[in-house]
């Protein structure tokens, strides 16, 4: 099944693209699948977290791919951004949102033409303007989506989630495999029994919970740096760690140091808040250590892009197979190469 | 506002809390809500008029459709301002003046159909004949696009570019399966395919191919791409052109209907100012209904009847504590009124009820009472406690007397003067001669004047109404309070205000509240040889 069936037949309605590095393909990920969309007639919505499909990458000035709108979908973006694109639109709607960019408008694209997306910043937001763009006909609405250490990741607020990697995270084809496996563990791990959810929204800042449901709330500003303190408060009673925000290396090895962390569940929001050093994770996880989300993400699909915009690439070929064999199970798609198969 | 209430009496009074709770939806209600002026004597018969608008809202059934309509309605005034200095407005500007049109349209319908004669007086101004502009398709939808329908030569422009489109397409795609075929290779989605180095003779192959180019190479491999064919270069940039007298064309007509907008601009600017006047109307309205406030009755005489009458600030304080406001009822119908009685009595806010309710009335809303009814003035000034002037270095001495000159020098036009605790923080014998000329000053002005005082003998003079607070009153004496705590005055405080002839002594209940409240019984026993 393609890519775009896959995500109707399990009626995801929201979707959310994530790029382990600029210019892993994440761009390229959703034009695909806009053209897709438009082949199969069904009809896609476009937004994003942060400012997308500039010309040329703010960050690493390399060429990047603009979003390619074709006739019939929908969009929403900021004002300026929107009178920057060449595709021909209709206004449907003024939503009030706010961004740096100006008010985030929605349209249906009338004309095909390059379009540029800054979307909504907030979840709230977010969601709403999903709905409107779904409100107007789109069938799935795509977020271009960002992670984030202190805010909601788009993930979360998304029915499904593609994470798109590629030759850019390295020039040795074992450490993009590497890092890529590591992401969709991360995203996939288990979500934590609805009690401790409970407690921790109620509570919704890093806490240590006993087994007899008792808090602790330990004084510190960010989880950052924070990792000593939490461990002073975890005793032979405690039964769960929240910590809220990012889970960096230096917490996981200041948490380590306790002796009693071995039969404790770490929680966390969500997947994307995994900072930590790959192989430091690897070996606690290698030693125990249990960690679970409050929020589980649903990841559909890696999309791998072979090319590195630095001028190296993979063989298509080989890069699939070998991910293959990290990732059993998962749908792999090349969007720089093949898209989807026959 | 300052000339009619100063920052400071807005504070006291709590008529910046009112002003905050009412809540227009539109930034055109914003702004009749921050440009509204106080009615003065002599505008009687106009505030009558506001609150019958005001009433036709509470009372209206399509309040709702109304509320509902505002909460779409987006502040095109930049818009306007822009089509006024010859500017051509972009698409989604159109778009909000569009909808703009429709918005006003409906809601003249809803405003047509009622009856009412407060209402009559609101009146919009539907433009068919611009909204025609911008729906030139007559599709009635409330989104906006430059409509092929604009011009002929838009609709001949697009209809040639998805033609062009079209050929390119399929010349693509039969040189894409031509070379496909010739090679048995599959090119990509960006019609490239990569070959290895290793096959030299599919590389020789590709190389003689005419429609492919080397796009990439590395040590390993080679990407080829397909290339234009002169024809599809010269298609390509027919497109191009083509877009530009587009771009062009969507511009002129932008440009024409940015000309109407100007054209009908004061229209659309009167609009704005009337569903202005609308949502301000409608937020006093909901707000009366939510606190439960009454229209008052505006009379010419100078005088305040307040029945039930509250403080919505302190009311709303209160019930966070869960403590009940009780509601007082008083009739001001002499030039001044004292207000005696027990610490803790209430007078303070009393005071600041009295203030609240004539701001509210003068500024056109319904006010928290029963009932009421009172004149118009032309300033209403309250002094008490003043912790910014004490910041500002004066002493409360100091500050009062500050604002009372400025209170004394208003007293000549009908104004309404609060003041609590005139002078009491001096010693007692210059304060008293000090309260007892103002009073003496203040009786004769066409003013009113409410004070607090705890000074005897100020009211003792039969052209000064002297209300008191009922005062303490336990169950049985003695009996009855099981804890000393602060608290416990309330519980016992009968706050209502009677009337009092001249008695001699104003009552002394300061030291049995500070019993009440646990004062050491050493220091009450002490001070009771004083007395």
């Amino acid at each position: 099944m393609r890519l775009i069936e896959t995500i109707k037949h399990n009626k995801y309605e929201t979707v959310s693209i994530i790029g382990l590095a600029k210019n892993a393909g994440k761009t390229m990920t959703l034009n695909y699948l806009m053209e897709e969309g438009a082949k199969l007639n069904i009809k896609t919505g476009i937004t994003s977290t942060g400012r997308d499909g500039e010309n040329t990458d703010l960050v690493t000035q390399t060429q990047k791919p603009s979003i390619m709108a074709t006739e019939g979908m929908f969009a929403a973006t900021a004002k300026k951004t929107l009178m920057l694109s060449n595709a021909k639109t209709e206004i449907l709607e003024t939503t009030g949102i706010s961004t740096a960019m100006g008010e985030v408008i929605i349209v249906k694209v009338r004309q095909k033409g390059n379009i540029q997306i800054a979307g909504p910043v907030t979840a709230k937001d977010m969601k709403y303007v999903a709905g409107r763009l779904k409100h107007y006909g789109a069938e799935v609405v795509f977020i271009d989506g960002a992670i984030d250490r202190k805010a909601v990741s788009s993930p979360v607020i998304t029915d499904a989630c593609i994470i798109a990697t590629g030759a850019v995270l390295s020039r040795d084809m074992k450490k993009v495999l590497e890092k890529t496996a590591h992401a969709v563990e991360c995203y996939s791990l288990k979500e934590t029994d609805e009690d401790v959810k409970n407690i921790v929204r109620k509570t919704n800042k890093t806490c240590i919970i006993s087994g007899k449901g008792r808090i602790k709330v330990p004084d510190i500003k960010t989880s950052i740096g924070g990792g000593k303190k939490i461990s002073e408060l975890i005793d032979e009673n405690t039964s769960h760690v929240f910590i809220k925000g990012a889970l960096t290396t230096s917490m996981l090895k200041d948490l380590w140091g306790n002796k009693h962390l071995r039969g404790i569940k770490l929680i966390i929001e969500d997947g994307t808040k995994i900072f930590a050093d790959i192989n430091v994770w690897n070996e606690m996880r290698r030693k125990g250590l249990t960690v679970e989300v409050i929020d589980r993400i649903n990841v559909l699909a890696v999309t791998l892009n072979p090319v590195s915009p630095e001028g190296y690439f993979f063989d298509s070929l080989v890069f699939k197979e070998n991910m293959k064999k990290v990732l059993p199970g998962m749908k792999l798609v090349d969007v720089a190469w093949g898209g989807d198969e026959d | 506002m300052n000339s009619f209430m100063t920052e400071s009496t807005v504070k006291k009074v709590n008529f910046d809390y009112i002003l905050n709770e009412i809540k227009p939806i539109t930034e055109y209600g914003l702004k009749a809500k921050l440009g509204a002026k106080p009615f003065l004597r002599g505008q009687e018969a106009d505030l009558k008029t506001e609150f019958d608008k005001i009433r036709a809202f509470i009372e209206l059934r399509q309040r709702r459709d109304i509320i509902d309509l505002l909460k779409h309605i987006k502040n095109i005034l930049e818009t306007i301002h822009r089509a006024r200095s010859n500017q051509v407005l972009d698409e989604v500007e159109l778009f909000e003046i569009k909808n703009f049109l429709i918005s006003v349209d409906k809601m003249d319908k809803i405003l047509r159909g009622i009856s009412n004669t407060g209402i009559k007086l609101l009146q919009l101004t539907p433009l068919p004949q611009l909204y025609k502009k911008l729906d030139p398709a007559c599709e009635k939808l409330n989104t906006f696009y430059i409509y092929d329908e604009y011009s002929q030569k838009l609709k001949e422009i697009r209809s040639e570019k998805r033609q062009i489109e079209k050929t390119i397409s399929l010349l693509k795609k039969k040189i894409r399966e031509e070379v496909e075929g010739r090679h048995n290779i599959r090119l990509n989605l960006k019609d490239e395919v990569t070959i290895s180095k290793s096959q030299k003779d599919k590389a020789d192959d590709l190389n003689r191919e005419a429609y492919l180019r080397v796009s990439g190479e590395n040590y390993l491999n080679i990407i080829y791409k397909i290339k234009n064919t002169d024809e599809i270069d010269k298609l390509e940039k027919k497109y191009e052109d083509l877009t530009h007298e587009e771009n062009d064309e969507e511009y002129r007509i932008r440009q024409a209907i940015s000309a109407s907008i100007k054209e009908y601009s004061h229209i659309l600017q009167k609009n704005t100012e009337t569903i202005g006047e609308i949502d301000y109307l409608i937020a006093r309205a909901n707000f009366a209904q939510k606190t439960n406030s009454v229209e008052p009755e505006i009379i010419k005489d100078l005088q305040i009847t307040i029945k039930g009458g509250r403080n919505l600030k302190l009311e709303k304080a209160l019930k966070e504590k869960h403590v009940e406001y009780v509601p007082i009822d008083l009739n001001l119908n002499k030039n001044v009124v004292c207000i005696t009685g027990a610490n803790m009595g209430g007078k303070t806010v009393t005071l600041r009820m009295i203030g609240q309710i004539a701001a509210m009335a003068s500024f056109g809303m319904f006010v928290p009472c029963q009932y009421a009814s009172l004149c118009l003035f032309e300033h209403i000034f309250i002094s008490a406690g003043d912790e910014q002037s004490i910041d500002k270095g004066l002493s409360t001495f100091g500050a009062e007397i500050v604002g009372l000159k400025e209170a004394i020098k208003s007293s000549g036009t009908r104004s309404l003067i609060l003041i609590d605790e005139l002078a009491g923080g001096t010693n007692p014998k210059e304060g008293y001669a000090i309260t007892k000329a103002v009073v003496n000053y203040l009786k004769k002005k066409e003013s009113i004047t409410v004070l607090t005082t705890h000074y005897d003998n100020v009211a003792n003079d039969p052209d000064i109404l002297n209300l008191q607070v009922k005062g303490l009153k336990f169950p049985e004496e003695g009996g009855g309070i099981d804890e000393n705590s602060i608290d416990q005055v309330q519980k016992y405080m009968d706050y209502r205000l009677i009337e009092v002839k001249y008695s001699g002594d104003i009552p002394k209940d300061a030291l049995k509240i500070a019993r009440i409240a646990g004062m050491d019984e050493e220091i009450i026993k002490d001070a009771e040889n004083y007395i």
